[in-house]
């Protein structure tokens, strides 16, 4: 199948079934595609940047390749779930959403009561050498199984007890990973929703009380003791960037170097390689995966920045295009979905890189390091290319 | 596939249209791609609403990156350099004064300063008691350190500055906590006391307080450097981040006119003089005829402990007196530079003259010596030092010429040394002088001048009646290395040449046949003119007889037709009751022992045919 999707048959006139304009495999966006695959390929330079000077804890060498070669091995799983998801009509995913839906529930309450704690915070199962993150691909099947749940309705209006329900569908995962606690990606799932029900006709207050909701649980998160410290201090941090306590020192200190990073890159950057920060030794902890913004500032400059937003715009841009094209709600609403999950995790990563957000660990999309993150953003293209694929049938 | 399976926009399409059906067919039916032509619908207007929303926040963070990396990168490294960079400043050594020869007369010489961090000085009695053994400390020291070291709030105490680097090892070895050190010149005087009057001191810090020290502070400091070090959060460098050295730059190396060694024996001489004389004090300026240079400076007092040593004040220039008959060679100079008189004009000469009689302005002004009214040549009023005479020629000068003479030969303003707290003396404008103010000026009284002034007065009759300023500096070496020598001393005519040999010639006499024979240097012409002067008491005027204090004063220059060098010596009060205590008997004879001092180190030769004043 896969050689379908690269060779379009010549048209060898009529009966020619499969060659068909509108046969799916002859609807495939490439233009997506390429951009996905020139944000995926741009990934592995700026992680094998960000990573391989850098030491992880008691270790005698750097990481070397470690990193950019398990990302190349989750790029091509990714690719071949994105090819999964794009052989399957939409519509039979959309079938099957209660049972991802359940199973990612599971999953999630799993992950709170068995999984690997990292960092404070039970995010992952181990499997092997992998790290599964849940939360990440709750973002697939909580986006399936709402789009579904709303499009049900072919109204143009969003009832209310739909919005509830609706609601309901995305708090609760949201709410479990909250638990976890990761607040970064249960803000994603809340983002989702909201641009959603916005295309589903949500009335402004409903809108407005999805926000109030959202905020109230942020706050709530923050006053009672669900955040663990490290977020609450990341938050904190923001909110006193100049503050010299100790206990946010090392908070105030990875944003500020971030913020550098990008700053000292100028208009050309500093050649790939070449970010002293970026280097650095432990100046931006984590930096293959919650801050690869700073090394494509500082290396590669205004211009590689610009670069790289703007094949998010294209990107951005094409799921726009196909929400458009897309002839039934079903479609339009998973293009929106993606297209919020996208717009708000870029958002997000660069704006707590630059200094305007607070620092949250979300992944930038197709860059950041990650396995399941980058499966499930494939996953998710693979949703967005499934509606244009399936414009015609 | 099926129609009736899909979800529709609530409306059915017949058919899946291909393509370019669906291109043919634009007008009619609503066409896909990216325009802001919609089907009818509001999901379709709601998604440009979210377009809207994307468009915002990817402006708010392109934006924020656009400003980063172009103008807002500067203010940021700025705003964020105070915490993440530690600048240290790098120390400019502080340059070295030279003595003419290249001798060195003070240097800056590295040491350590130990210093402590209180916070984290957990033992503050037990170090206290190990320093205070190690470093030999004053029990004043002990405590006033103790209460330091309780004092948690600071961080920063000295506990002994710039010792030897020796000791400041041993002390660091033993490792107490909190107890660190940091290099810090030391200034010294490696030819001992030599100069210390002219070259001033240094505070602690290295910066001068007094005299050259002081004066070319500016050049002697450099430009301290700075090693800008960017750090991680633990204090390590950053790896190539933007650590900045900026090296020091030493300050410059003075070389000054002073000859070490000749500036050693006049101080020498100087001391003994003053023991001997059980004077207070005593000044001896050694000045190079025709450039200016001043070759030694001396300055003595008699301490509270009377003993007599070198002061660490440049009185020579600092300290102004009334200068008494020396000053006769300015006002007899003006005498004959105007033509007034020649040397073997007579005037009618007594012994005293009474000012205002019968008034309370009362005042009686006599000769040294009693003698019955007598005609007199010029030179015999100036190899005799005759008061009535002098004031008699120069009242045929007039007041107002006398006075030009005397602003001429440098006196009412500093010589241009600029030296610290140098002093002009005092001179009244001509038409301020009252009464026998008039008078007095012509011999020495009603005006006082620094010896530094004095002898550069003297110096302009030597030199051919060109005034040339003092002058201290002879070169600067830049830190590069360049030697830079000053500018010559400014000069300007004051006598006319015959005038000057004219006074030459009479001031030869004042030492081969009057008052200033102590001076005789033997098989070289030496001129000069002494000054015994009255020193004003503390009640206003000069004393009555055996109640008097002296300043014997002695200026000379030789050889007498072709002079290299001016010597002034001035003995402040020497012994009332004693012989010696006139110019001619108590600084002339000093004259004479620097003055071959002087011939040997700066290898001084009769001009052929000089025999002194043997052949006379």
């Amino acid at each position: 199948m896969a050689a379908t999707f690269l060779r379009r048959r010549p048209d060898s006139g009529l009966g020619n079934i499969r060659a068909s304009a509108s046969a799916p495999t002859r609807n495939i966006d490439w233009v997506l595609m390429m951009a996905v695959s020139a944000l995926s390929l741009l990934g592995l330079a700026v992680i094998y940047s960000a990573s391989r000077t850098k030491y992880g804890p008691g270790a005698t060498a750097p990481f070397d390749f470690q990193f950019v070669t398990r990302q190349e091995i989750f790029l091509i799983g990714a690719v071949i779930t994105m090819a999964i998801v794009m052989a399957f009509d939409y519509d039979w995913w959309k079938d099957h959403a209660r049972f991802l839906y359940g199973a990612t529930l599971m999953l999630l309450t799993l992950v709170i009561l068995v999984g690997a704690v990292s960092g404070g915070a039970s995010l992952s199962f181990n499997v092997g050498p992998l790290k599964l993150q849940p939360a990440e691909f709750s973002k697939f099947t909580v986006l399936l199984t709402v789009a579904a749940y709303l499009a049900e309705d072919r109204s143009d209006v969003l009832l209310y007890h739909r919005f509830i329900i609706g609601l309901m569908l995305v708090g609760m995962p949201a709410g479990l990973i909250i638990l976890q606690p990761d607040l970064g990606t249960s803000s994603v799932l809340i983002v989702m929703a909201m641009g959603i029900m916005l295309v589903a006709g949500a009335k402004l207050r409903y809108m407005a009380l999805i926000t109030f909701v959202s905020i109230g649980t942020v706050g709530g998160a923050l006053v009672t003791d669900l955040l663990s410290q490290y977020q609450l201090r990341r938050f904190t941090a923001f909110f006193n960037q100049d503050s010299n306590d100790p206990a946010l020192r090392d908070y105030v200190y990875q944003g500020r170097n971030a913020v550098r990073a990008v700053a000292t890159g100028g208009i050309a950057g500093k050649g790939w390689l070449h970010g002293p920060i970026t280097m650095a030794r432990n100046d931006i902890p984590v930096q293959w995966a919650d801050f690869p913004f700073s090394a494509v500032g500082e290396e590669f400059g205004l211009v590689g920045a610009a670069v790289l937003l703007g094949l998010y715009a294209v990107v951005l841009l094409r799921i726009w295009r196909i929400s458009h094209l897309s002839r039934d709600l079903l479609g339009t609403y998973l293009c929106v979905g993606v297209f919020s999950i996208l717009l708000w995790q870029v958002f997000q990563s660069i704006a707590m890189t630059v200094g305007i957000m607070p620092i949250t660990g979300l992944p930038l999309p197709f860059i950041s390091y990650g396995g399941s993150g980058l499966v499930t953003f494939f996953a998710l293209m693979g949703l967005v290319q499934n509606v244009h694929m399936r414009r015609y049938r | 596939m099926p129609v009736a399976r899909s979800q529709r926009h609530g409306r059915d399409i017949v058919a899946p249209p291909p393509p370019h059906a669906h291109r043919s067919a634009r007008g009619k039916q609503p066409p896909g791609g990216f325009t802001l032509t919609f089907r009818a619908g509001d999901p379709r207007r709601r998604l440009v609403a979210v377009f809207i929303v994307a468009m915002l926040l990817f402006a708010a963070v392109v934006g924020r990156v656009a400003y980063l990396q172009t103008t807002g990168s500067e203010s940021l490294r700025a705003a964020g350099k105070a915490q993440r960079t530690t600048e240290s400043v790098l120390h400019a050594q502080r340059g070295t004064i030279f003595a003419r020869d290249g001798g060195e007369l003070a240097t800056s010489v590295p040491s350590t300063t130990i210093f402590a961090n209180p916070k984290l000085v957990n033992d503050p009695a037990g170090e206290v008691s190990l320093l205070a053994a190690m470093l030999h400390l004053t029990v004043d020291r002990q405590k006033a350190l103790l209460q330091a070291f309780g004092d948690k709030s600071k961080s920063f105490v000295y506990v002994a500055r710039q010792i030897d680097d020796q000791l400041a090892n041993s002390v660091l070895a033993l490792q107490l906590p909190g107890i660190d050190s940091v290099h810090e010149d030391k200034r010294i005087m490696p030819s001992g006391d030599v100069g210390r009057s002219l070259l001033g001191r240094t505070d602690v810090d290295g910066k001068g307080t007094a005299g050259l020290e002081l004066q070319y502070n500016a050049l002697l400091t450099g430009l301290d450097g700075e090693r800008t070090r960017e750090h991680d959060k633990n204090g390590h460098s950053i790896a190539g981040s933007e650590a900045t050295t900026t090296d020091a730059v030493p300050g410059d190396d003075l070389v000054l006119t002073v000859d070490r060694s000749l500036q050693f024996q006049v101080e020498q001489a100087l001391v003994t003089r003053v023991s001997d004389l059980k004077a207070a004090g005593g000044t001896v300026v050694v000045m190079d005829t025709v450039t200016g240079e001043i070759y030694a400076v001396a300055n003595v007092k008699r301490g509270t402990d009377d003993v007599v040593a070198v002061t660490p004040a440049n009185l020579a220039a600092v300290e102004a007196f009334e200068p008494g008959s020396v000053a006769k060679v300015f006002s007899i100079s003006s005498v004959i530079d105007t033509g007034t008189a020649s040397p073997d004009s007579t005037v009618q000469v007594p012994y005293r003259i009474v000012f205002d009689k019968g008034t309370k302005w009362e005042t009686t002004i006599q000769d040294a010596e009693q003698h019955p009214t007598e005609d007199m040549s010029v030179r015999d009023i100036i190899v005799h030092s005759s008061n009535i005479g002098t004031l008699t020629l120069a009242e045929k000068v007039g007041t107002q010429r006398l006075h030009d003479y005397m602003q001429a030969f440098g006196f009412g303003k500093t010589t241009g040394l600029g030296f610290p707290d140098e002093s002009a003396g005092k001179m009244k404008k001509a038409k301020d002088l009252q009464g026998t103010e008039k008078a007095t000026v012509s011999f020495g009284y009603g005006y006082s001048a620094t010896a530094l002034q004095l002898v550069a007065a003297v110096n302009t009759v030597a030199n051919g009646g060109v005034y040339i300023a003092p002058k201290l500096l002879k070169a600067t070496i830049g830190a590069d290395g360049k030697v830079v020598e000053t500018p010559p001393s400014e000069t300007h005519r004051v006598l006319q040449v015959n005038s000057s040999k004219v006074m030459t010639s009479m001031m030869q006499d004042v030492v081969c046949n009057g008052t200033g024979t102590g001076a005789q240097i033997p098989g070289i012409s030496v001129a000069g003119k002494t000054g015994t002067a009255y020193k004003l008491q503390s009640a206003g005027d000069y004393g009555a007889a055996g109640n008097r204090s002296y300043r014997a004063t002695f200026v000379g220059y030789f050889p007498a037709q072709a002079p290299r060098v001016t010597i002034l010596v001035t003995i402040d009060e020497p012994d009332p009751t004693s012989r010696d205590r006139f110019g001619g008997t108590a600084a002339a004879p000093l004259f004479t022992k620097v003055a071959m001092s002087a011939i040997h180190e700066l290898q001084i030769v009769p001009t052929p045919g000089d025999t002194g004043c043997t052949a006379g």
